[in-house]
This record gives C-alpha cells, sequence and structure tokens, in this order.
C-alpha cells in the first residue's frame, strides 16, 4: 500500500520494464525520488558511490537523496549528524522506521572508533548519511572505507566532510524562502538550484526545486514562462476561488 | 498434548493431561517498582496508554488502557511514569531468586507473575496449601518494595494456567487460594466469572470479548454450556481456545507441542566473559539462529529456557513465556533481564562460559500479517545484526533510533530513543504519528538541522539593541540583526511571535517562550526562541 500510494503521487519512480539488462542496472542502482532522478544520467544512486551533498541546503538534499533508497526497503544509517531534524526527515520521505543514527558520546570518538562504526554501518545499512564528526578521518581509512562501500554495495551520502572524494556533487545555491514578510506570515517553502557534477557526468545537470515545498517535500519548480500562471510554495499553480 | 478438536470435547481424557500449576502474581507491578505510595494515585503508561495503576488511582476512576488525558481528567494529581520493563524484570528478579531456592524450575511469565508446576513442591511441603502457604511467605520476605499501593500479591494453585491465574487474583492480599483437581472443579470455579477475563489473563482480543458480550454470554459459566463445536464454528480456533478454557482446560494454545530434540543454540566460551555487552552480543546470534530455525519449520518458540554458567560452576536457569511467542528481539532481552537480575544479586565470582537457549515449548506460527511483499526482507535483517554491532562497539546509549513524541517544539515533536531499549520489528508504537496535529506547533516545512540543547543568539533591532518581548506578546522593535558564533548579520524578513506557554500548572518545568521565524541576507532561515529575556536558537532550516 505504502508503494502504490507513492507511485500515485509520484514520489517513487517505476521500475515496470522487466528486460534483462534493467532488472540488472536496477540491482546496481538504487532509486531517488521523482524530483531529484533527471540529476543523474541514469537516474539513479549507482551502489558503491559517494555523493557529497553541499551548499545552504545540504542537509535538507542529503536527507531527501537518502528519502528515495528508504522507501525502496533500504535502512539508512547516520553517523555524526546529531542534529538532523527527525521531522523534516519525514516530510522529505525518510521512512523513520528505518532510520538508525550513531551519535558522538560525551568524550567524543576516535578517528580509529569513527572507522569501526562507519564499517559497521556500510557492512549493515544501503545508505549511511556521514556528517562533520567524521572530518579528521585519515586519506588511508577514507579509502579503506570506499573499497568496502563497492564491495558491499553500499551508497555514502555526506554532509560537510569534504575529506570523502566524491563520485557524485550535489551543490544547493540561491535558496529563496517564500511565504515570509515583515513580522507576518510563516516560512512556506524554498526554491533552491541544486546543481548535479561528478566523474561520470559529463556535463553537469540543474534543476531548480523546491526544496521543501509547503508540505516539505521536495519537487521541482515548474518555470513556465509563456503563461503568466501563478506559482504556489506547493509547485502547483494557484487557481483563484470564488468568494462571497 | 493433543492440539486436535476433538480432544477438547472429552473432558475426562484431557482433564488428566491439564498440569497442576502455581502462579504467584504481583497486581501492576510496575507502578509497585515506580515506588508508588499505599494512598497516591499513580499510573504507568505506555505508547500513551495506562498499563498499570494503583488502588488510589483505581478509586479515582482510572483504568488500563485509557489514555494520559483521560487519566489526568479524572485525577489531576496523578503520578504519570514511563513503562520500563527491563527495571521492572530487575527487581522482580529478588522474588523469583527466593521462590527459586524451593522450586526447580520458575518460570517468569512477566515481571510480576510467576508460574511453577505444583506437583513436586506440593508432596515435598505436605499438600498444596501448606505449599502456597510457603511460597507465599517466602515471596513477603523477599519483596523489596511495599506493595500496600496496589493490594498485595496472591497465589493461586489450580489446573492449568488460566484457572491458577484466576485464582491468584482472588487471592490478591489474602491467602493462597487452592482450587480442587478435576475438570468439572475447575469449571464450577471459573463459572461464575466474567468473560473479560479471556482478555485479561489469556491474552484474548478484546474485540473477541465484545462479541461475547453483546451475544449474552457474560459468564465464563454459560460460555462453558455451549457446544463446543458451535464455538469452533463461529469463531475458529479463538473460540475454540476460550471454549476450551472455560471448562477448565489448559490455557496452552491449539497448536502448542514440544519442540523436535536438539533445537537448542548455545556458546561455548573457551575465554571466561566478564562483559554482559558481549553476551548479549552473542545472545543475539544465538536467538537468531534458533528463531531462523524453528521459522523454517514454521513454528515459533513460546517457552524458552536461558540457562547461563559460569567458571566456577555458578548457574542460572529460567523459563520465560511469552502467549504470542518469543521473537528473536524479545529472547535477547529475556537474556538481558536474566544477567541484569543476576549481576544485581551480586552472586557472581566469575565470567561467563556457557549461554544456552533451549525452547521448551513451540507453537506452528500463525504470525502476523506484516505486508504484502513478505515482511521482513533481508535488508531488515542485515540493519537489525548491524544494530547489534554498533551497540556493542559504541555502547547502548550512542546508537538511536527515531520515536515519536509529541510536543509544540521540533526537538519535541520527534525524540532520538536508545535502539536497545525498542523492539526494531515492532515500529508501530514508537512511531505511530499522533492522529490529530499537536495544537501550537510550527507548520510543515519543518526545520531540517534542530539544536537540542538550544544555542545563544542575540537578536537585535536597527539601534543594536536586544529585541523583547513584552508578557503580552508585544515585539519591542522589528528584529533587524541577529548575531551567532561573533558573526552578524541582517535580517531580510521575519514572523512572529508564536507564544507557547507549557506546563504552566508545573511551575518547576512550566516554560514560557515566543517564538520567531528569522530569514538572514544570506538566505538562511532560522527558528528562535525567546525565553527569560534571554534569544536561543532552535533549529535550522538547512
Amino acid at each position: 500500500m505504502e508503494l502504490a500510494g507513492l507511485l500515485s503521487k509520484g514520489l517513487v519512480t517505476r521500475h515496470s520494464a522487466a528486460t534483462g539488462n534493467e532488472l540488472a542496472a536496477a540491482r546496481r542502482t538504487l532509486p531517488l525520488l521523482a524530483a531529484l532522478a533527471p540529476l543523474l544520467p541514469q537516474g539513479a544512486l549507482q551502489r558503491g558511490s559517494v555523493v557529497a551533498c553541499e551548499g545552504p541546503a545540504a542537509v535538507s538534499l542529503a536527507l531527501a537523496i537518502a528519502a528515495g533508497p528508504s522507501h525502496d526497503g533500504c535502512w539508512v544509517g547516520m553517523a555524526g549528524l546529531p542534529f538532523v531534524g527527525l521531522g523534516a526527515a519525514a516530510e522529505l520521505g525518510l521512512v523513520l522506521h528505518r532510520v538508525v543514527a550513531v551519535v558522538d558520546p560525551p568524550t567524543p570518538f576516535t578517528e580509529a572508533q569513527w572507522a569501526d562504526l562507519a564499517a559497521a554501518l556500510i557492512d549493515g545499512f544501503d545508505i549511511v548519511v556521514l556528517g562533520p564528526a567524521l572530518q579528521r578521518m585519515r586519506p588511508t581509512t577514507v579509502r579503506r572505507l570506499q573499497a568496502r562501500l563497492q564491495s558491499r554495495g553500499a551508497v555514502a551520502v555526506t554532509v560537510g566532510v569534504p575529506g570523502f572524494g566524491a563520485d557524485v556533487r550535489f551543490v544547493s545555491a540561491d535558496p529563496t524562502w517564500v511565504g515570509l514578510g515583515q513580522g507576518h506570515g510563516v516560512a512556506r517553502g524554498r526554491v533552491a538550484d541544486v546543481q548535479c557534477t561528478g566523474r561520470r557526468i559529463p556535463r553537469p545537470r540543474q534543476a531548480s526545486l523546491w526544496l521543501p515545498t509547503a508540505d516539505g517535500e521536495v519537487s521541482p519548480v515548474h518555470t513556465d514562462t509563456s503563461s503568466s500562471v501563478d506559482v504556489g510554495p506547493s509547485g502547483h499553480p494557484i487557481v483563484l476561488r470564488d468568494v462571497g | 498434548m493433543s492440539a486436535h478438536p476433538a480432544s477438547v470435547h472429552d473432558s475426562t481424557a484431557h482433564g488428566s493431561t491439564v498440569p497442576r500449576l502455581v502462579v504467584l502474581w504481583c497486581p501492576h507491578w510496575p507502578v509497585v517498582v515506580a515506588g508508588a505510595q499505599p494512598l497516591e494515585p499513580v499510573v504507568v503508561l505506555h505508547a500513551n496508554r495506562v498499563v498499570a495503576h494503583s488502588s488510589a488511582a483505581a478509586a479515582e476512576g482510572i483504568q488500563l488502557g485509557h489514555r494520559r488525558r483521560e487519566a489526568q481528567a479524572r485525577c489531576p494529581h496523578v503520578r504519570i511514569e514511563p513503562l520500563d520493563t527491563a527495571r521492572d524484570a530487575r527487581a522482580f528478579d529478588q522474588v523469583v531468586q527466593a521462590v527459586g531456592q524451593m522450586v526447580p524450575r520458575l518460570e517468569v511469565t512477566e515481571p510480576g507473575t510467576l508460574t511453577f508446576m505444583a506437583r513436586g513442591p506440593a508432596r515435598y511441603f505436605g499438600g498444596e496449601a501448606a505449599m502456597a502457604a510457603t511460597v507465599a511467605q517466602v515471596a513477603a520476605a523477599a519483596m523489596g518494595v511495599s506493595l500496600a499501593a496496589t493490594g498485595g500479591f496472591g497465589v493461586g494453585v489450580a489446573d492449568g494456567r488460566f484457572a491458577a491465574a484466576v485464582a491468584a487474583r482472588d487471592a490478591v492480599g489474602l491467602a493462597p487460594m487452592v482450587v480442587p483437581d478435576g475438570a468439572e472443579a475447575t469449571a464450577a470455579f471459573l463459572a461464575r466469572r466474567p468473560v473479560q477475563l479471556l482478555a485479561e489473563v489469556a491474552d484474548a482480543p478484546p474485540e473477541f470479548v465484545h462479541l461475547l458480550h453483546r451475544l449474552g454470554l457474560h459468564r465464563l459459566g454459560q460460555v462453558a454450556e455451549l457446544p463446543s463445536v458451535h464455538f469452533s464454528a463461529r469463531f475458529g480456533a479463538m473460540g475454540r481456545f476460550a471454549h476450551q478454557l472455560a471448562r477448565g482446560g489448559d490455557q496452552r494454545l491449539p497448536g502448542t507441542h514440544d519442540p523436535p530434540v536438539g533445537m537448542q543454540a548455545q556458546q561455548v566460551f573457551d575465554q571466561p566473559v566478564h562483559h554482559s555487552d558481549v553476551l548479549v552480543f552473542v545472545a543475539r546470534q544465538l536467538a537468531d539462529q534458533l528463531a531462523a530455525a524453528l521459522a523454517e519449520q514454521g513454528r515459533i518458540c513460546t517457552r524458552l529456557v536461558v540457562q547461563v554458567e559460569t567458571e566456577h560452576g555458578e548457574q542460572s536457569e529460567r523459563v520465560w513465556y511469552r502467549s504470542t511467542g518469543l521473537t528473536a528481539s524479545a529472547m535477547v532481552e529475556r537474556v538481558r533481564w536474566q544477567l541484569d537480575g543476576w549481576v544485581q544479586q551480586r552472586t557472581l565470582t566469575a565470567g561467563v562460559t556457557l549461554l544456552r537457549l533451549d525452547p521448551i515449548e513451540v507453537r506452528g506460527d500463525d504470525g502476523e500479517q506484516l505486508g504484502l511483499w513478505g515482511g521482513r526482507t533481508q535488508a531488515d535483517d542485515w540493519a537489525t545484526r548491524a544494530v547489534a554491532r554498533l551497540v556493542a562497539i559504541a555502547g547502548e546509549q550512542q546508537v538511536l533510533v527515531p520515536a515519536v513524541a509529541g510536543g509544540r517544539q521540533p526537538h519535541d515533536a520527534h525524540r532520538w530513543v536508545p535502539a536497545v531499549a525498542v523492539d526494531l520489528d515492532e515500529s508501530a508504537a514508537r512511531l505511530t504519528p499522533p492522529a490529530v496535529p499537536w495544537p501550537g506547533s510550527l507548520p510543515a516545512p519543518s526545520p531540517a538541522v534542530v539544536h537540542s540543547p538550544a544555542k545563544p543568539i542575540e537578536v537585535l533591532d536597527e539601534s543594536g539593541a536586544m529585541v523583547r518581548v513584552s508578557g503580552r506578546g508585544v515585539v519591542s522593535a522589528a528584529p533587524a540583526h541577529v548575531r551567532t558564533g561573533g558573526v552578524l548579520e541582517a535580517v531580510q524578513a521575519w514572523a512572529g511571535p508564536w507564544p507557547v506557554d507549557e506546563r504552566w500548572w508545573d511551575a518547576a518545568r512550566a516554560r514560557r517562550t515566543a517564538r520567531f521565524q528569522v530569514l538572514t541576507i544570506s538566505g538562511r532561515l532560522l527558528l528562535v526562541g525567546i525565553e527569560h529575556g534571554a534569544w536561543w536558537l532552535t533549529a535550522d532550516y538547512r
């Protein structure tokens, strides 16, 4: 029911074709939310890759990237991100009952402990979200973790960990919040430009996204310049209603 | 025991197979552990429902299953405590140890309930009545806590688990109750009891009991009078089970039987283990193996013996029972309780060399319908195992899972709770969102970064003075700048104040704050609050 509902809402892209090649490709990749899929050439995350999220909307972006596989039954392990807002995570589409987080104790973990923890996370979870606490990791450790990532077929999503060599970089820029005035209103969504670059992406791809919409979801901004239809913060045209 | 429906008709043949059992029952044990005073109204909540209450709370009209609000409406000064099964099990262990001195094999059904076979001890002590009286004395001496708030405990002796548990309920605060043996005597003892007991004692679904009421069957005797065939035809397995209980049969679910020999899982440690974390980790592996082996045969374990042995030959053996079946994580939880209890006794002098899980009763797993695509997936198994490993590396308090708590502030609405404290397979209670929005909470979208504890921030007006909010919610001047960590930023838009006045009736926990959304010139949206004249950065929409 969960999946059917999502398909009808267009949140998850459907792999309906069942040719051998496509099935094999589906096994090598993890699905993305429909709004993010056009940013990557395959429309999905390559297993074994490292995805870096940067810019002012980095945390929302990381949660949105993890949300697609999470809907598909994958577990999401988080390390070094003690501050993730679970409300936003749920709204972006993360399935909370498949989320586990490791946080620093009062005396922070050493580099070796974080390495062990990251390795255990990679062994057990398909998506591993790594945060700034893992910044001080040595390059040798990072390489070992990446090798493990590839053999296990998991995907690492990093936020504020530049030391991890990223295969794909999602960079958010020019965030514009709507709905807030001078002493009135409430934030009802943010439009941000998200650019996707990477080693195997010949030409950077860019999209303007609601990240998040008024419902907290992520959806593409429909730039329809030909008509003068006003676009509301949920991404749908505002329809004027008869009142009174 | 044969589980064939035909055997239920034949009460004489059936009666001979029902074991004589002793049940010791402490009503509302979690309340007792919470330290309830004799006349103090106390309730213990789990998933916002009352699961135990003191006698004083019951006198105010609080019943099991009430919501927090309903309980508070009936008794505003009621003390509310969260459920902590591990703590309850630890506290109950003293009683288990004391009774275990005189009885060979004890079964802890749940913290607060003990069951054992009556036959051996009854012979030793010269009769069931004498034995029950001795057990009651020993248990009373071993109770580390006062039972005055819940009216004491009861000991009942009867044929089968159900009748013995009902007898124990009758005996609460009184002398032990011994029901004569034989199916007729048991049925006569039960005949005038309400059918609610089926739900309260035997875990029958409440809807089933409601249905019996609507059919005009209010007493167990009325159920027993009807032919078993009709009950089976109308209600299926549950009806057959209820009928069997009402006629004085055993509370063994149909389909329960002894497992094939050699099902136990054990681990011998060459190096004695001194850390309970390691033992629990091994127990998790054993439990997974055992549950998988049973699942292969389509069965689930309902009664499990956990045996632990140390280097010096000290032994701890305990029987655990769960009518709905023990999942792997439930088995691990039992091992943890048993180890905690043993460590607390301080009788442990050496490292552990053997851990054994032995299923002694299994039944067909009619199971729960989990999902259309086959419930538990490989990913779930991998993740559950990874969690056990993470806990072993990082410690129990460092591995967290989300839980819905409900609240107005972003850090109140969802909380992180230790993964070991919850059953990862059963997320429904932990993550059911509230049916209606929490009044006063901010609308979606929610902030992606929540600072807990909140960080200090300065919110300044045009002239550089701090913005203030009066008691009536009037802002002194429009925020023009914010300063965090020494960096000053201009404000391009803002909204607020949204006042929150929480728990004003409780001076110690009352909070009065006004929230604002502030959008800086660089495009950062912040959720800030002013409390007692100081500004705090609560969340960041990053």
